[in-house]
């Protein structure tokens, strides 16, 4: 992905993209243990709060129901007459306003006939009008018949005291209240009978007041619903009493504020986490606790928005602090990876500067002794090494040129002690003679000679020295002088290869030796006198014949032990040739490593055959092995001797 | 589909007859109605005729009034303080019965709304789970037909007499509750309770499908006015379905009437009253729109015969005047 990048690159992307993503996944964690932590805060505060407000209200509600109770245990004493009622109501009404002055009135009102038979209505009644003052009515009648209201039949129903659900009056203050109502009783006829019921009645106002007064964070409030869910107090205004929370969800179709309304009138306390459009119009929590008088609920919707203002703003302190800290690790991880790389790079330039030849290069200067030291060091130790290497190569090479120029002098004395005249005798019509002599190296153990014994007598050597280079180029130089200096006229071919024999035989410690041919030829009779001392049979060519080996060996080659060589003749008749050569020529190879062989030379003698030219016979013999060895190296020296006989034609007259 | 193009042609047709008919100048009958409730969805269909002029098209300036809860409505019509009331079909055979020469101008309701309904954890599945049980039954005329269906199950509950909500039975007061299908039943729901956990018996479903809200006024009135009595029926069935047909107009028309008689207005409830009005006043299978068919007539009188409330069974045209002319389509 990154092939093309620097270290330093590939190292700080992957280190700071590893350090974001644990980064990110401690946010997050973060981020909802905080949430966790801020929602049981926000839930205990709120909940206190809600808790608190209900306790104040419940207050309320208690202590007038402590009065209606005490009133209506008053009403079950069959002996209180209209007055003393109407003091009992106005005395408990003014105690409670002291404290409570949202009570509003209350009333003791009979069930038709109870009061006094025949009476249908009795209801006494006792509210404070607009000048707070108290004021007493008696509003049964016809047209108002009291004991088909809510207040009258619920307690006389069930029995029991009753809380009503709120209500509008028309009867006579013409506000939101709510009504708590105690059923009395009297003995009838011995039976506990259900004559009555007495109310106080609470203004809804002040209720409302406290709901509304509760402090909230963000945009969030209180509201009061009823024990049946009516909504009682809210900050919306056309919502308090017409509405319910079930009708807010029928109207909106929302089955999830109906279930939360169901849980909220269960009479448990608690918190849901809902979006509602009517009661929130974004996501908060509903904190619902109810009233222990009368059941009703308080809730508070506690905004989300608030708390995730907090976490937000917690989580931008974080991501700035992540921020600069990801800045310095960027820095830190740059500052690393360049101490890593940019010796690197100064030991990679030098590297550089030292595979081009300039191996006196400093390398750069690492003092730590880190990885990069050691790599350092290790370098250093290679520049030297091959810097030592260079120096010793040089002087070997010049140690070696200074050898090879010796073997060039060696190799010019050597082809000196070698006949050098060619052709060789133009004088003599008798024969003609071509050798010619081709070292492997600068020199080598190959030998001809040819000289005149007297003016009839030529003698001529053909010699391969065992091994090669120098010690078969001495010992052949050696041989040569030998037999230069032994040779004579008065010896046969057997003794001078006796006595050469001999002479290299002592003292050879080397234990080299040479396979030697002599042969001295009269030129005149064409007689041949010859020794060969473990030497290639040379050919013999017949005028026009097929060639044929002269084969004869007198003894081993020359050097090894002490021995006596015999001497063969033969005669050569005008036109026959001989050819010598060394193994030089037969044993050639080529690059596949076949033998030039002794088919090829012969097939090559024998076209010659026809007109023997010596000179022409020895180049062809030498470029034929040439051309067949082509690219391999020449293993051995070649030395090829041609001699052609013509005959003595003055001698023949003579 | 087809009953708003079926609206649509009876308007038209209303509305070249009204042109017809309609009075010149100020050539207008003055006449008063009084409906026998709190203000509700249950009179959307007058509301509307008044507000889209429908009753004017007709000649007639209508002044609709809601009986106080003090007020006898029969004692209204007879003392001439209103021209025309609303009441349910029972409580008018009843009232004539007994001496007050009223009669049927027009049937509004063809169905019966009531509905017994108790909490399935009271253990009450089936009618005769009522024995022994507190019955709420308002005190009203027309309890005779809970009455009924109790008797005709041969239970003897406990009755309770009630106004007309349903807190008794939310305080658990009551075991069963007599409820009007488009009002306190709905009340009980919106107090939280859900419709799965209440065991409910629809009156239609027991034999007892008997007609309710009907438009009647005394018979001389009738005598006299019997053009009257037929352009009333007429523009109120007219608004009944411009009221169907625009619902949230009609909701919020309520909601004005309710706040005019300082009356708590919630527009779920509103809305659940009128969608359950247009299955009473156009139920799909009734022939008869805004008629009192025979046969229900006879059926509610045997009723209240057998039930003592009343002595005699009446005659259907004495009792109910609606014009022969009258279109009953819908």
């Amino acid at each position: 992905m990154f092939k093309n990048r620097s270290l330093a690159f590939k190292q700080s992307f992957y280190i700071l993209t590893c350090v974001i993503i644990i980064f990110v996944v401690i946010f997050s964690f973060m981020a909802w243990q905080i949430w966790q932590v801020m929602i049981s805060g926000v839930e205990v505060a709120t909940m206190n709060a809600a808790k608190a407000s209900a306790n104040q209200l419940d207050q309320a509600f208690l202590e007038t129901q402590r009065a209606a109770r005490q009133m209506a245990l008053m009403m079950e004493n069959e002996d209180i007459d209209e007055r003393q009622m109407e003091i009992l109501l106005r005395s408990t009404l003014q105690s409670l306003q002291k404290d409570l002055p949202s009570v509003y009135g209350g009333s003791i009102a009979f069930k038709p006939n109870a009061f006094n038979v025949g009476q249908r209505y009795y209801m006494l009644y006792c509210c404070y009008d607009s000048d707070r003052n108290l004021k007493v009515m008696k509003p049964g009648s016809d047209k108002y018949q009291y004991f088909y209201q809510k207040w009258f039949t619920l307690p006389q129903n069930l029995d029991r005291s009753v809380w009503t659900e709120p209500y509008f009056d028309e009867g006579c203050g013409n506000i939101l209240m709510t009504t708590y109502s105690v059923p009395f009783y009297r003995k009838v006829n011995g039976r506990r009978t259900f004559m009555g019921v007495v109310t106080i009645d609470m203004s809804l106002s002040w209720l409302r007041k406290l709901i509304n007064s509760i402090k909230l964070h963000g945009d969030g409030y209180a509201f009061l619903i009823s024990k049946f869910g009516r909504i009682v107090s809210h900050p919306n205004p056309s919502l308090v009493m017409d509405a319910s929370i079930f009708s807010i969800a029928e109207e909106n179709d929302d089955m999830e504020l109906r279930e939360i309304g169901r849980r909220m009138i269960s009479g448990d306390s608690g918190y849901v986490d809902f979006r509602h459009s009517e009661i929130y119009s974004g996501k908060c929590l509903l904190f619902y606790t109810p009233l222990r008088s009368n059941d009703w609920v308080i809730g508070i919707v506690f905004p989300n928005d608030f708390l995730f203002s907090k976490i937000n703003d917690i989580e931008l302190r974080s991501v700035g602090i992540a921020g600069i800290g990801l800045l310095l690790l960027l820095g830190v991880v740059i500052v690393v990876s360049k101490s890593v790389t940019v010796p690197l790079r100064r030991l990679t330039a030098a590297t550089t500067r030292i595979g081009s030849g300039n191996f006196e290069f400093n390398l750069p200067k690492v003092e730590s002794h880190d990885e990069i030291g050691a790599l350092n060091r290790a370098f250093g130790s290679m520049q030297k090494a091959l810097s030592d290497y260079i120096a010793a190569l040089k002087y070997t090479t010049a140690a070696k040129e200074k050898i090879e120029s010796e073997l060039n002098i060696a190799r010019e004395i050597q082809m000196g002690i070698l006949p050098q005249i060619r052709p060789p005798f133009p004088h003599c019509s008798e024969f003609s003679l071509y050798a010619e002599l081709i070292p492997a190296r600068a020199v080598g153990g190959d030998l001809y000679d040819f000289f005149f014994l007297d003016n009839e007598h030529l003698c001529f050597v053909v010699g391969d020295v065992s091994g090669k280079g120098v010690p078969a180029s001495l010992f052949m130089a050696i041989t040569q002088t030998l037999h230069r200096t032994i040779a004579s006229i008065d010896k046969t071919t057997g003794q001078m290869a006796s006595e050469v024999n001999s002479s290299l035989a002592r003292n050879n410690d080397t234990m080299m030796f040479v396979t030697y041919f002599i042969a001295v030829l009269n030129v005149r009779t064409g007689e041949i006198e010859y020794t060969n001392a473990g030497h290639n049979p040379p050919y013999l060519v017949r005028n026009g014949k097929k060639v044929e080996h002269i084969s004869t060996l007198h003894g081993p080659p020359l050097g090894i032990s002490d021995t006596q060589y015999s001497t063969a003749k033969l005669k050569l008749n005008a036109g026959d040739s001989i050819l010598l050569y060394t193994d030089g020529v037969t044993e050639a190879f080529n690059v596949e490593q076949e033998e030039f062989g002794t088919d090829k030379l012969e097939s090559l003698l024998e076209t010659g055959v026809s007109k023997f030219d010596t000179r022409n016979i020895v180049e062809n013999i030498v470029s034929a092995v040439r051309k067949f060895a082509g690219s391999a190296e020449q293993s051995d020296d070649i030395t090829v001797m041609a001699l052609h006989y013509d005959g003595d034609k003055n001698g023949t007259d003579k | 589909m087809l009953r708003t193009f079926i609206a649509l042609l009876l308007l038209l047709a209303l509305n070249s007859y009204a042109h017809k008919i309609s009075p010149e100048n100020n050539d207008y009958k003055k006449v008063s109605l009084t409906l026998q409730w709190f203000p509700q969805a249950q009179f959307a269909g007058y509301y509307m005729a008044l507000q889209k002029g429908f009753y004017k098209k007709k000649g007639l300036i209508v002044e609709l009034r809601h009986k106080k809860p003090y007020e006898s409505i029969f004692d209204l019509l007879k003392n001439k303080k209103t021209d025309f009331i609303t009441v349910f079909l029972s409580t008018a055979i009843k009232a004539q019965c007994k001496g007050l020469p009223l009669v049927n101008i027009g049937q509004i309701s063809q169905k019966s709304a009531l509905v017994f309904v108790a909490r399935k954890d009271s253990g009450i599945k089936s009618i005769k789970d009522m024995n022994g049980r507190k019955v709420g039954i308002w005190t009203v005329d027309f309890k005779v037909i809970p009455e009924v269906l109790l008797m005709k199950n041969k239970v003897k509950a406990k009755i309770v007499p009630i106004l007309s909500d349903a807190d008794l039975f939310l305080w658990h007061g009551v075991d069963v509750l007599t409820t009007m299908w488009y009002n306190e039943y709905h009340m009980i729901l919106n107090a939280g309770i859900n419709e799965d956990e209440l065991s409910t018996f629809f009156f239609s479903d027991y034999n007892l499908d008997i007609p309710e809200d009907g438009i009647y006024c005394l018979k001389e009135y009738w005598k006299k006015n019997p053009e009257v009595c037929k352009k009333l029926l007429e523009a109120t069935l007219e608004g009944w379905h411009a009221a169907f047909n625009n619902k949230k107009q009609a909701v919020e028309l309520v909601h004005k009437y309710c706040r005019e008689g300082y009356r708590p207005f919630n527009v779920a409830h509103q809305r659940w009253m009128l969608n359950k009005m247009e299955k009473l006043i156009f139920p799909k299978k009734k022939d008869y729109y805004g008629k009192l068919a025979p046969a229900a007539f006879r059926k509610t009188a045997k009723i209240l015969k057998i039930m003592g409330v009343i002595d005699h069974i009446p005659r259907y045209n004495d009792f109910c005047k609606i014009a022969e002319s009258f279109k009953q389509e819908r």
